[in-house]
């Protein structure tokens, strides 16, 4: 059974596999995720009851918090899927690479977004130097480097690998990062805001919060899926399956 | 000849030759120092010439920057070397590609680092630097600019033959923990609370710095050449 | 010495060259002979692992050469079309910095400096010489140390006749040295050597 999975895992590693599988599963995967987010949206937005200290402006954070966990999310990923591709040389690793970072860089903007959407009503401020935001901007500008390394990199393997080794080593900086600007936080701390990360939560809010996390997993797994796809079909043009392929959806 | 003594030869080979060769240009020198000038000249212009303000600022101002400087000087490091073969060279030569970066880093911090912390002593009088402080932004600076040194021959190894911005936008994110140590030495220095657990977190830093970064610099070095 | 079997390899994923074997003894010349694209420089670049082989194998010395990859490496000498000459440095201290040798030897510089006839110019900058006197330059720094194997890409290309019967006698005395030479040109030379022609694999 191991065996199997193995098998089947390495052979996820060809990209004509990977492509025909990744079709066939998000032709029905892509709906259930658009109604999983869904779902978690309109009962968080919709349903939850309001919150005793910050009313219905909390609701934001059904989309502030999967956005933020989701920006952190697929950077571990990128890592990891990183160092596949410059230990093992894996191509489809390296193109994942490419997919991934303009998903992440835009969840962690909207998280940035939402957040600063989120205090103006409670802070009464658009921006404030918290150190959840702040790390979430300098992860932002991580994601913002990775894009313009691999994009001016003519030789799109090299590009690939330079953007492997600098997520690499950005996830082993990253933790360093974040304690050093809790730590800055706590230092500069303004006595006027008292910084609170979530409002404390009953089952009724914790619940289609998940969702909401649940759903937005789900729909970056369909977006990152469809984007290697069409990474795949971009990159391996000039070979004959490709070419195969794109024959039939023309002639359909 | 055993084999130590062929690495450290091979180290000295690389530093004396990237020394010799900033040297032939005073430029090499002088551009990144003049260049931490004008953006600590900067800041009065902007903000205003008050004596107090400017002194409770004067630690940041200084520390972002031998941030820009010593971030935006690392074309000199790789960019030339490749261009002309000599990186080729080096690579071919069967010796240890780490003691090579290792020399390089050492080499490009001699000539912008170095001659920063003595740019910041004037930038203290500039910017009117509280007496007393000068230890701790020296001691600070000293680390500090090593480990911006070890960060832009990384990203100047991953932009070989691109623009020093896009190295230095790859790579001012992840120097936000030494910017913000640096800072925080200089600071508690003022607050009279003891600054050197700070520079101990600085020379952890460095600990793990050395090896990693050059090691990470040697594996994009390599990239390169597919 | 040097053992090539059945070597190909690839340049942005199009196939450069094919199947090729050969082998270099010790003190022999060969010579890769190609038209432009033909994967001469690949060939080289191959050899020294700057660039992925496809499939086949090279041997060093009845051994793979990526068990021997270091000894190989400092027993040979490599000269690609990009000189590795600093512009800035004076011609002395582009020789005294070249790689191979560690501590500077003063007579040794300076006596290839007078070999390849550039002894006036050795504190001059390199930036000042003329395209035939800097590949002289090149040619200076090969006799700095006695390698086994010199793979040098198109040693007579940019040549006078002077310059090319002046490489052509410093390859001979180094075959009677021992060593081998690896090197490609556009067209046949007039040096004894086996002669390889490479097609242009397309």
């Amino acid at each position: 059974m191991i065996n199997l999975i193995k098998k089947w895992l390495i052979s996820l590693g060809s990209p004509p596999f990977f492509f025909t599988w990744a079709s066939k599963f998000l032709l029905w995967f892509y709906p259930i995720s658009f109604l999983l987010l869904l779902t978690g949206l309109i009962w968080g937005i919709g349903f939850a009851p309001s919150d005793y200290k910050q009313g219905e402006v909390y609701r934001i954070i059904f989309i502030h918090v999967p956005s933020s966990i989701l920006g952190e999310s697929v950077y571990l990923m990128m890592a990891i899927f990183g160092s596949i591709c410059l230990i093992w040389r894996a191509k489809l690793a390296g193109m994942f690479l490419r997919s991934a970072a303009p998903i992440g860089a835009s969840f962690t903007l909207i998280a940035l977004v939402s957040g600063a959407v989120w205090g103006k009503p409670t802070w009464g401020t658009w921006w404030v130097w918290d150190a959840r935001l702040t790390s979430t901007l300098i992860l932002f500008f991580l994601y913002a480097g990775i894009i313009g390394l691999y994009s001016s990199i003519d030789n799109k393997q090299k590009g690939d690998r330079a953007a492997s080794l600098i997520s690499v080593v950005g996830v082993i900086i990253i933790p360093i990062i974040k304690k050093s600007v809790d730590w800055w936080q706590t230092l500069h701390q303004s006595s006027t805001f008292t910084i609170t990360s979530a409002p404390s939560m009953t089952p009724d809010m914790y619940l289609p919060l998940l969702v909401c996390v649940i759903g937005f997993y789900s729909i970056l797994l369909s977006m990152l899926l469809n984007r290697l796809r069409a990474e795949i079909l971009a990159r391996e043009r000039n070979t004959s399956w490709v070419q195969q392929y794109l024959n039939n959806q023309v002639r359909e | 000849m055993n084999e130590k003594n062929t690495l450290f030869n091979w180290f000295m080979l690389v530093l004396k030759r990237d020394l010799v060769l900033s040297f032939k240009k005073i430029a090499t020198f002088m551009i990144p120092l003049v260049f931490f000038l004008i953006v600590i000249t900067l800041f009065p212009l902007a903000l205003g010439t008050e004596g107090s303000f400017l002194s409770t600022l004067s630690s940041g101002i200084i520390w972002v920057a031998a941030l820009l400087s010593s971030l935006l000087a690392v074309e000199s490091i790789f960019n030339e070397d490749y261009r002309d073969g000599t990186l080729d060279q080096f690579l071919i030569s069967g010796e240890p590609t780490f003691i090579l970066v290792l020399a390089k880093v050492l080499a490009h911090w001699l000539v912008t680092g170095a001659p920063l912390l003595l740019a910041s002593l004037i930038s203290t009088l500039f910017l009117f630097l509280p007496e007393g402080l000068l230890f701790p932004l020296l001691i600070s600076l000293l680390m500090g600019t090593f480990l911006l040194s070890l960060l832009g021959a990384l990203g100047g190894a991953l932009t070989i033959g691109k623009t020093a911005i896009l190295s230095a936008v790859i790579v001012l994110p992840l120097s936000v923990p030494i910017l913000i140590l640096g800072v925080a030495v200089i600071t508690s220095a003022l607050n009279g609370q003891d600054f050197f657990s700070y520079l101990y977190f600085l020379g952890a830093l460095l600990a793990i710095g050395i090896p990693g970064l050059c090691l990470a610099t040697t594996e994009a070095i390599f990239i390169n050449y597919d | 010495m040097l053992k090539i079997e059945n070597l190909s390899c690839q340049r942005s994923n199009d196939l450069v060259f094919n199947d090729l074997s050969f082998e270099v003894s010790k003190g022999t010349n060969t010579e890769i002979i190609g038209s432009n694209g033909s994967g001469k420089t690949s060939l080289l670049k191959c050899i020294l692992g700057i660039i992925e082989k496809k499939q086949g194998k090279i041997s060093w010395k009845q051994k793979p050469i990526e068990e021997a990859r270091t000894f190989f490496l400092k027993s040979c000498f490599y000269q690609g079309h990009q000189l590795a000459l600093k512009n800035n440095f004076t011609l002395f201290e582009n020789l005294k910095f070249s790689h191979s040798i560690f501590n500077s030897n003063e007579e040794k510089i300076m006596s290839s400096l007078k070999e390849v006839d550039l002894f006036e110019y050795r504190e001059r900058t390199s930036s000042d010489l003329s395209m035939g006197q800097l590949k002289r330059l090149a040619i200076a720094k090969w006799l700095l140390d006695d390698h086994e194997l010199y793979l040098i890409d198109e040693p007579f290309a940019s040549l006078d006749q002077e310059g090319i019967f002046l490489v052509s006698s410093i390859i001979k005395k180094l075959n009677s040295k021992g060593c081998s030479f690896l090197f490609t040109s556009h067209t046949s030379s007039n040096i004894d050597s086996i002669e390889i022609l490479l097609d242009n694999y397309s």
